[in-house]
């Protein structure tokens, strides 16, 4: 699978980021943003193999991946997806409804 | 030579540009004339919501005087009451501690001719906005994600109806999501059971437009948040829906 992360915008449509695999300074900047709509409060959702989803609880720099679970908790608590290597989708904060 | 004349699409465009300069990854939604932008309320960007077109009564700038506003009077709450079918306003007169404070109540009462039409305006405030907030190369971009999410014959059935029905294997409620109305929640029946309505789930990330449907993304989009957020985290989901009840205005039923 390769990697892209789909931001749902007002604007433009989907803004997409598509992950280069032989760029590092691509991925880089990725994972920069990625961190920031964490920040933002973004869900970040990924899909799985089998076409399931599951939400990101954080996000590491040092090897670029998403965090899955509770990494506090301990091995087999958690799990990480390679950005290169994932199809996510970021929602942002509601205004309400 | 006369000058380039705005568009839409243009204005849109811009704005694209500008979200990405600041680094607002949702993009920055398009005011609409007449409609109240309501905008998550962490975003820095509040000014948008404050934006009025030269031509709006309701302008950003206005002379108080001393006759017509009373500023020590504010509405704190504001909701349905069921059981008396009347808005409910909570008021305060004066500052609390001060004296001559009072807490007063309010109520408007909603016959069913007021309930039919408040559903109506919604309804043409909703057009409105689409008229004005969305692009429909967006929608059409959104559509293609969507069709990669549900699959053929789901996708055709929402394009014809405008509704998507799944069911949640976690915790076997059924979800209807709709365009530009709220996802409809309902416990399935199970051995005899009668369909049971749960709630109008209302969300819509970054922004939307008041006493409207409209959300600040196109009508896809926000469904596609609603499914997937849905999917993904479902807890989640409800925490950050408005739950309207089946006869409120706002469920859009």
């Amino acid at each position: 699978m390769e990697g892209c992360l789909e931001v749902l915008n007002v604007g433009a449509g989907d803004l997409k980021i598509e992950f280069d695999k032989d760029s590092d300074a691509e991925v880089k900047r990725a994972a920069e943003m990625i961190q920031a709509m964490m920040k933002q409060g973004y869900a970040i959702l990924i899909e799985k193999e089998d076409g399931t989803h599951e939400r990101v609880s954080s996000f590491d720099p040092k090897i670029n991946c998403y965090i899955v679970g509770d990494r506090k908790k301990g091995r087999g608590k958690y799990r990480t997806a390679p950005v290169r290597k994932t199809r996510a989708t970021a929602v942002a904060r509601s205004a309400g409804g | 030579m006369t000058a380039p004349s705005i568009t839409w699409d243009g204005l849109r465009n811009a704005l694209v540009s500008l979200s990405v300069e600041r680094k607002l990854f949702g993009g920055i939604p398009l005011p609409v004339d007449g409609l109240d932008l309501i905008l998550e309320e962490k975003r820095p960007d509040q000014e948008w919501a404050r934006f009025r077109f030269r031509d709006d009564p309701r302008q950003a700038n206005f002379e108080c005087s001393h006759e017509d506003v009373d500023e020590r009077e504010q509405i704190r709450n504001k909701w349905f009451s069921h059981s008396t079918r009347s808005s409910v306003w909570i008021v305060w007169k004066g500052l609390p501690g001060e004296p001559g404070f009072k807490v007063e109540a309010v109520k408007e009462p909603w016959g069913w001719y007021q309930e039919a039409l408040g559903k109506l305006t919604m309804t043409m405030d909703t057009l409105s906005a689409a008229v004005g907030a969305y692009g429909f190369d967006a929608e059409m971009r959104a559509l293609a994600k969507l069709a990669g999410l549900v699959g053929e014959h789901r996708f055709n059935l929402y394009v014809m109806t405008g509704v998507l029905a799944e069911t949640s294997k976690r915790s076997g409620v059924s979800y209807l999501f709709r365009r530009l109305r709220p996802t409809i929640a309902l416990k399935t029946p199970c051995d005899g059971e009668k369909l049971h309505f749960l709630a109008a789930l209302c969300m819509h990330p970054i922004g939307y437009y008041g006493n409207t449907w409209a959300g600040a993304m196109v009508p896809t989009d926000d469904l596609i948040a609603h499914l997937l957020l849905m999917r993904a985290d479902e807890h989640l989901f409800w925490r950050r829906c408005n739950q309207h009840t089946i006869d409120a205005k706002e469920a859009g039923l």
